[in-house]
C-alpha cells in the first residue's frame, strides 16, 4: 500500500512535468504493463519482433498519455487500463491487416489454374476458331457481333433469327468435325 | 543497450513529446490574445514582438511544466485587465490635476496593472520559478493593451502590477492556507 501512493505521488509529479520522477514510475509500472501487454497480444503465429513491438507501444502509451494522469486515480490501475486499451487498438489493426491481406491471397489462389487446364483450354479455343473459320463469312461476322456485344445494324429480330440459324452450322461444322 | 533501457528511453522520448503537445496547447489562449492586439492596434512591431515572446514563454512554461505551468496560464488570464482596460478607456481625454494633466488610458493602466498583480498573487499563488514566468506573462499581456499609450502607459502598468503584487504576497505570508 506504501508502495502503490509512493507511485500515485511519483505518477502525479510526472503528469505535472517533474522529469525526476520518470525512472521511479517507470521501475515500478513498466514491468507489470509489460507483462500484461505480452498476454494480450500473443499469438498463436508467434511473430517475435512484431509481438515485441507491440508491447512496447503499448507500455510507451502510458508516458506519452502521462500528463493526462488524474492524482485522485490509482496510477497502475490507471497505466494498466490504459495498456488493455491500447492492446486492443494493436490487436484490431492486426486483425484488419491479417484479414484484408488474406481476401487478397485467397482471390489469387481461387484464381490460378493448373498448366493442364490451361493447355486443354487453349486446344478447346482453337478448335472453336477452326469450326468458325469453315462458316460463311456472314455467318462467322454475326457470331463474332453477338460474342462482342456490338449493336446489330439490322433490326433486332432479323439479327436473332441469322445468329440462330449461324450457330446452328456451327453445331454442324463442329459435329463433323469432333463428332460430338 | 539493453533491451529495457531501449524502452526506458522510448518512453521518455514519448513523454517529452507529449509535453511539447501540452505546450502547444497552452500557447493557444495566448496567441488568440496576440491576434486580438494586432487586429486592434494593426501590424505593429513592438506588439509583433511582445506578443511573439509571451507565445513563446507560455509554451515554454507549459513544456516545463511544475511552478512554470502553474503560473502561466493564471497570470495570462490577470494580464487581461491591463489588455482590455486601457482600450475601454480611449477617447475619454485627460484629468488635469494642479496643472498637471494625465490621460485616463495611462491612468487605467496603472490600476488595472496594479489589480491584475493582485489578483495573480492571491490567485495563483505562485511558488519559486512561478513568480518570474508569471509578471513576464503578465507584463507582456498588459503591454499588448497598454502599448497604444506609449512608454508611459507601459510604465505605469508595470509599477501597478509590481505594486498589486506587494499586498498580496504580504497576506499570503501570513496566512498561507487562505487567499485575501
Amino acid at each position: 500500500m506504501r508502495d502503490r501512493r509512493s507511485l500515485n505521488r511519483a505518477m502525479a509529479r510526472l503528469a505535472a512535468g517533474d522529469r525526476s520522477a520518470f525512472d521511479e514510475v517507470f521501475a515500478a509500472v513498466a514491468p507489470p504493463a509489460r507483462a500484461l501487454a505480452s498476454r494480450l497480444l500473443s499469438t498463436a503465429d508467434h511473430r517475435g519482433a512484431d509481438e515485441e513491438d507491440a508491447v512496447q507501444e503499448a507500455v510507451i502509451k502510458i508516458f506519452a498519455r502521462a500528463h493526462h494522469y488524474d492524482p485522485a486515480r490509482d496510477a497502475l490501475t490507471w497505466a494498466l487500463a490504459l495498456v488493455a486499451w491500447e492492446c486492443r487498438t494493436l490487436r484490431r489493426r492486426q486483425q484488419r491487416a491479417r484479414s484484408a491481406g488474406g481476401d487478397a491471397l485467397d482471390a489469387l489462389v481461387d484464381g490460378a489454374r493448373s498448366p493442364e487446364a490451361l493447355a486443354i483450354d487453349q486446344q478447346l479455343l482453337d478448335h472453336v476458331h477452326e469450326a468458325l473459320d469453315a462458316l460463311s463469312p456472314h455467318d462467322q461476322a454475326t457470331i463474332r457481333a453477338a460474342w462482342s456485344g456490338q449493336p446489330p445494324d439490322v433490326p433486332p429480330a432479323t439479327f436473332r433469327k441469322r445468329l440462330e440459324r449461324a450457330l446452328s452450322r456451327l453445331r454442324g461444322a463442329w459435329s463433323t468435325t469432333h463428332g460430338a | 543497450m539493453a533491451p529495457d533501457q531501449l524502452l526506458a528511453l522510448r518512453a521518455r522520448r514519448a513523454y517529452e513529446v507529449s509535453r511539447l503537445g501540452v505546450g502547444a496547447r497552452m500557447a493557444i489562449p495566448a496567441a488568440l490574445v496576440v491576434l486580438l492586439a494586432l487586429a486592434i492596434n494593426g501590424p505593429d512591431p513592438m506588439c509583433l514582438a511582445a506578443g511573439g515572446l509571451l507565445c513563446a514563454i507560455v509554451a515554454a512554461s507549459g513544456w516545463q511544466g511544475g511552478e512554470w505551468g502553474r503560473a502561466a496560464l493564471p497570470a495570462l488570464a490577470a494580464g487581461l485587465l491591463p489588455f482590455f482596460a486601457p482600450l475601454s478607456s480611449r477617447g475619454l481625454g485627460h484629468v488635469c490635476v494642479a496643472g498637471s494633466c494625465v490621460s485616463y488610458c495611462l491612468i487605467a493602466c496603472a490600476v488595472s496593472g496594479f489589480v491584475a498583480g493582485f489578483l495573480f498573487t492571491s490567485r495563483a499563488r505562485p511558488q519559486g520559478g512561478g513568480w518570474l514566468l508569471g509578471a513576464a506573462v503578465l507584463a507582456l499581456t498588459g503591454s499588448l493593451g497598454c502599448a497604444f499609450t506609449g512608454l508611459p502607459g507601459m510604465i505605469g502598468m508595470l509599477v501597478g502590477g509590481a505594486a498589486g503584487v506587494v499586498p498580496a504576497a504580504l497576506w499570503m505570508a501570513r496566512s498561507p492556507s487562505s487567499s485575501p
